[in-house]
């Protein structure tokens, strides 16, 4: 019989079953904004749409700067790739089945971590190098932060952490 | 193996190995160590094609006639003004005359002047008209007309006339200059310097680099020492 992530045996309260669903599912919706965010910033980029932008004009002054761009990809191109990436995984470790419904979640937290690292330095690049803050970056620097917690959060409350194969979900 | 199991006397499958690596602890171990290897190569990747270049374009393009300070000097200044900026004028009858007796007489400081004319078509022809002086090795003498008749942005104030009159008064060969600024000789290079600043971040005026490390605005003096006295000592220990 297969094993999916609804039939894995380790004995949850039900208290800790229901909170990890409410986890996962709040991980799928902050993910879904920060594919939001990150879609727009990237239009912007090749469209050449003037980017709604606070009246500093901060948000201009980063998005024009070297550092917006990785290697000629727009760095907002690389955070879509990194929320779709969370989002699709997410939608894994809820609706998957099998060894991948598994590890599903521990991608999950691995993405949030790189994300939190990558945009932490983004951020000193914004303080230290380009002298300019921009609301979106900080939006979505949040948001990482956010899945980071939540992920993090999710692989305690489900018991995946715990000594066996990593199985946690309880059988619903 | 079995393959049918009762939910209640359920085994993990597979080798103990298996068993050890998939353990949760262990994946967790794996995912850490993941993302740092991945942002580590990311910062890396951006470090190491970020920083300098931006300075390296701005300096493809000649400064010739419009620096001060030897040419050996362990610092080097870019400043980015307008014209028509009234910032830039305070920076230049101020800051700018304390670097010069500071720093700049004593060889520790080279400074260029460098256009960012992005606050109208004055600006630009401005520009062209110093650029136009230059080419008579009267760049800081037209430079500190320009700030000293500046008036209020897009009035009139920096008009073609005005601009012809400001070289009659330096003495500088009016013919030469009428025909350099009519003909827009030196419109192209405004307008790539201007360009290769805010390429390279400048977004307003004063701008400048010491060393590549970016003081922005009229800035008091105290400030800019700090930042060149650091960059001095930097320069003395890559010695």
């Amino acid at each position: 019989m297969a094993l999916t992530s609804k039939s894995v045996l380790i004995r949850r309260p039900d208290g800790a079953r229901f909170l990890a669903r409410i986890l996962q599912w709040a991980l799928l919706l902050v993910a879904f904004a920060g594919m939001g965010i990150s879609a727009y910033l990237s239009f912007v980029h090749f469209n050449g749409v003037p980017l709604y932008c606070e009246s500093t004009g901060g948000c201009h002054t980063v998005q024009a700067s070297e550092y917006a761009t990785l290697l000629g990809v727009p760095v907002a191109l690389l955070g879509f790739v990194l929320y779709a990436g969370i989002f699709t995984a997410g939608l894994v470790s809820i609706r998957g089945s099998g060894w991948p419904a598994q590890a599903a979640p521990f991608l999950v937290f691995a993405l949030a971590l790189s994300g939190v690292l990558y945009s932490s330095y983004l951020t000193w690049l914004e303080l230290y190098r380009i002298h300019a803050i921009c609301a979106w970056c900080v939006a979505s620097a949040s948001l990482l932060a956010v899945l980071l917690a939540t992920a993090s959060a999710e692989l305690v409350v489900s018991g995946r952490l715990s000594e066996d194969r990593g199985e946690a979900m309880p059988a619903e | 193996m079995p393959k049918r199991r009762t939910k209640k006397s359920r085994k993990p499958a597979g080798s103990p190995l298996l068993r050890r690596l998939t353990r949760g602890p262990t994946v967790l171990a794996v995912a850490v160590v993941g993302a740092i290897a991945g942002f580590v190569v990311l910062v890396a990747v951006s470090v190491m094609t970020t920083g300098d270049d931006k300075i390296e374009r701005i300096q493809d393009i000649s400064a010739e006639g419009r620096s001060r300070g030897s040419d050996t000097a362990p610092v080097t200044i870019i400043t980015f003004g307008d014209f028509q900026c009234p910032m830039c004028k305070r920076f230049a009858e101020t800051t700018g005359n304390q670097i010069e007796a500071e720093y700049i007489a004593n060889d520790l400081v080279r400074l260029e002047y460098r256009n960012m004319a992005f606050l109208g078509a004055e600006s630009v022809w401005a520009a062209e008209a110093a650029q136009c002086a230059t080419d008579q090795d009267k760049f800081w003498e037209y430079h500190d007309k320009l700030f000293e008749k500046q008036a209020a942005e897009n009035s009139g104030a920096l008009s073609g006339d005005r601009l012809k009159r400001f070289a009659g008064e330096l003495g500088l060969n009016q013919e030469a200059f009428d025909e350099c600024l009519d003909s827009h000789r030196h419109q192209q290079l405004v307008l790539d310097e201007t360009e290769a600043g805010q390429e390279a971040g400048v977004t307003s005026t004063p701008w400048a680099f010491v060393n590549g490390e970016t003081v922005k605005g009229a800035q008091p003096f105290a400030d800019f020492q700090r930042v060149i006295d650091e960059q001095l000592e930097e320069a003395a220990k890559a010695q």
